[in-house]
């Protein structure tokens, strides 16, 4: 059973299902896991096995259907929506296969869109923007067009958004999924320098083992359930 | 985020689709400058009606003829004929050559109006006195039309000033009467005098008045007559008709600054002593009846358009959400809240509003900058720098303020729906 009470994030028989009825899906079914804090965790598995809907409930982005989330000795399952959003806007940092930055919005503006959030001012969010961009060597390009930048800066970008809120957590999903092994190979150097720099904690979802194998520990995942 | 943070947001994501954006603003810009052109028209014509009824009447003149009594009611409405009220044929020489009956008041008519409560004063209404014409020097013989200037007139003139007590020869002429006198300004005439003949038929023979001009009526579309001083008609009327004590209405007077309940009730109680009572809310109430109604119409226009407009509003950012789901989902994974989502959507909606209400009110007021100096000069002459078109700046600012609401109404859907978005579903979408 893993250990609540020095565990950053626990959980316990956790479960996912989709559909209805006739069509329902057993997507989780019933995961342990414990995550310690500083420390780097690979999640790893076929597509399809249940990776990502796996990391958006550890994130607080979605809902188990039974089983329990503890986030530094609170339960996941026990918060509202706000005590969730106001969670992964301030403990929280993203980083998706996609990118998902937003085309209308600059560099600058792009990484620092989890402060404008929380309502942090225009001045304090551009100063911790520049600071996040020099982190990730972007700094020249921070008034660019989010659009006009290659995959591998597009990631870089996305990392230095994730670290703006000075994150406990961060929970990358398949990062290198949309660069060639080159780039993906200097994204995932920078992420981890940063993650040992800043003592963050680092759920990866992958399929790639050499990364895995960097990690502290790694979870395999196959139809919804941890195969050793 | 901050209230200019969605301001902006908003800003940003309406020029995304640049195209959609102008279209759907150009569906609102449509209802709200038909809204402010009705608007600055009713307004305008509105003023510009109260100005010409300005000329006329007063707030506390009353004008009293006869009426029927209420034992004189009948079912039609027309009233009974009662021996001792109708008709008397006029004496010799009266306005209408003793022809035709007229109603007739007398002496003691004026003293009951007089003692009608909220009555300060009631004067003979000598406006049935016929002049042959009037003449400056040497210059044409004019026809005027003419009635008795009474002593609280307050009507503003364009020079001069009502007959004092004083000045028993004196006269207020209308406006048009300085260029036919031949006369560059208004002021020019003050204290000059002019020749009035009046005839009387039996016995048939003239006679020539001699009138000081203390004051010119302000330049309005409509002249109305001259006033004369009451003494000199009444010289006039004696003369042309052979007695004074016999007249067609009453002119009664209520104290300045008359309210408007206090007139109500004066006129009925001077109906209620069988006497018909015009007063001034009846002059303003036939002038503007019509335009109420026509101002009515097209605002119904105007708001068929604004229901189009919605309509836009609701499929452009229905559209808008979808086509942003993902963008959506971001914003909530990183931590904004239904509300804000919903919030960004209201504040677009609105601004589309906002924009339209603007821009509608602009080219409006555009259009009465372009159109006020010409109706001025074509259709409306004569009254002076008096604007067609009013933009009365509160009411604009209210149809900005209305478009702000109706695109805020719209929004809620759209604006709700983007909030119920599910993230993960907005993510996983490719
Ligand atoms: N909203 C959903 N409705 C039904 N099935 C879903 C839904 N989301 C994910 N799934 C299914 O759950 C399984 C796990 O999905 P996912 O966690 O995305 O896998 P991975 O990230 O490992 O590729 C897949 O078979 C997927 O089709
Ligand atoms: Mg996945």
């Amino acid at each position: 059973m893993p250990e609540s009470k020095t565990s950053l994030i626990a959980a316990t028989d956790l479960r996912k299902t989709y559909g209805k009825k006739s069509n329902v899906y057993e997507a989780l079914r019933g995961i342990n896991l414990s995550i310690k804090p500083g420390e780097s965790m690979a999640i790893v598995g076929k597509s399809g096995s249940g990776k990502s809907t796996l990391m958006h409930l550890l994130a607080g982005l979605d809902h188990p259907s039974s089983g329990k989330i503890i986030w530094n000795g609170q339960a996941l399952t026990d918060m509202n929506e706000g005590q969730l959003t106001s969670l992964r806007n301030t403990r929280v940092g993203f980083i998706f296969q996609q990118f998902f930055l937003q085309p209308t919005l600059t560099v600058m503006e792009n990484t620092y869109l989890p402060l404008k959030i929380a309502g942090v001012s225009p001045g304090k969010r551009k100063q911790l923007a520049s600071e996040a961009l020099q982190a990730v060597d972007l700094l020249d390009k921070a008034d660019n067009r989010a659009t006009d930048l290659s995959g591998g800066q597009r990631q870089r970008v996305a990392i230095a958004r994730a670290l703006i809120n000075k994150p406990d957590v961060i929970f990358a999903d398949e990062p290198t999924g949309n660069l060639d092994s080159e780039t993906g190979q200097q994204v995932i150097n920078l992420l981890f320098e940063l993650q040992k720099k800043h003592n963050i904690t680092l759920v990866i979802v992958t399929h790639d083992e050499d990364l895995a194998k960097r990690c502290d520990q790694t979870i395999n995942i196959r139809d919804g359930k941890v195969v050793k | 985020m901050r209230l200019p943070d969605y301001i902006a947001t908003a800003q940003t994501n309406l020029l995304r689709t640049k195209v959609r954006t102008f279209l759907t603003v150009l569906a609102f810009v449509i209802g709200t400058f038909t809204l402010a052109m009705v608007t600055a028209f009713s307004q305008g014509l509105r003023s510009y009606v109260n100005t010409q009824l300005n000329a006329y009447g007063q707030p506390n003149v009353i004008r009293v003829s006869l009426g029927s009594t209420p034992s004189q009611a009948s079912s039609s409405g027309v009233p009974y004929y009662q021996s001792n009220r109708q008709a008397t044929v006029t004496g010799g020489g009266g306005p209408h050559d003793g022809k035709t009956a007229s109603y007739t008041l007398g002496q003691s008519d004026l003293s009951k109006v007089k003692a009608t409560p909220g009555i300060v004063a009631a004067y003979p209404d000598y406006s049935t006195l016929n002049i042959d014409y009037v003449q400056y020097q040497n210059t044409h013989k004019y026809v005027m039309q003419v009635q008795g200037a009474y002593p609280t007139e307050t009507i503003a003139l364009s020079a001069g000033s009502f007959p004092a007590a004083n000045q028993p020869d004196g006269i207020v002429i209308p406006y048009s009467y300085v260029e036919a006198f031949g006369a560059s300004s208004p002021t020019q005439l003050l204290g000059k005098t002019v020749s009035i003949q009046v005839s009387s038929v039996q016995p048939v023979q003239t006679h020539i008045y001699t009138a000081t001009i203390t004051g010119v009526l302000p330049d309005t579309a409509h002249q109305p007559a001259a006033y004369l001083a009451n003494q000199l008609i009444a010289r006039m009327v004696q003369f042309q008709t052979g007695s004074t004590t016999q007249f067609s209405g009453i002119t009664a007077l209520a104290r300045n600054n008359v309210a408007k309940s206090e007139r109500a009730q004066i006129k009925s109680a001077l109906q209620s002593k069988g006497y018909k009572a015009e007063t001034y809310d009846d002059l303003i109430a036939n002038f503007n009846k019509p335009l109420t109604v026509v101002s009515a119409g097209l605002t119904g226009f105007a708001a068929i358009a604004l229901l189009a407009a919605t309509i836009g509003i609701v499929n452009t950012l229905l559209m808008a959400v979808l086509e942003r789901t993902q963008e959506i989902g971001l914003l909530k994974a990183l931590g904004m809240r239904k509300k804000g989502i919903t919030f960004i959507y209201l504040v677009e909606a609105a601004s589309i509003g906002f924009w339209g209400g603007v821009i509608g009110v602009a080219l409006a007021m555009i259009v009465g900058l372009v159109a006020n100096p010409i109706l001025n000069r074509t259709v409306f002459t004569g009254i002076g720098s008096t604007h067609i078109l009013a933009y009365p700046l509160s009411y604009m600012a209210g149809i900005i303020i209305g478009a702000m609401i109706i695109g805020l109404l719209a929004g809620t859907l759209p604006a709700v729906r983007a909030g119920r978005l599910d993230p993960i579903e907005a993510l996983r979408r490719e």
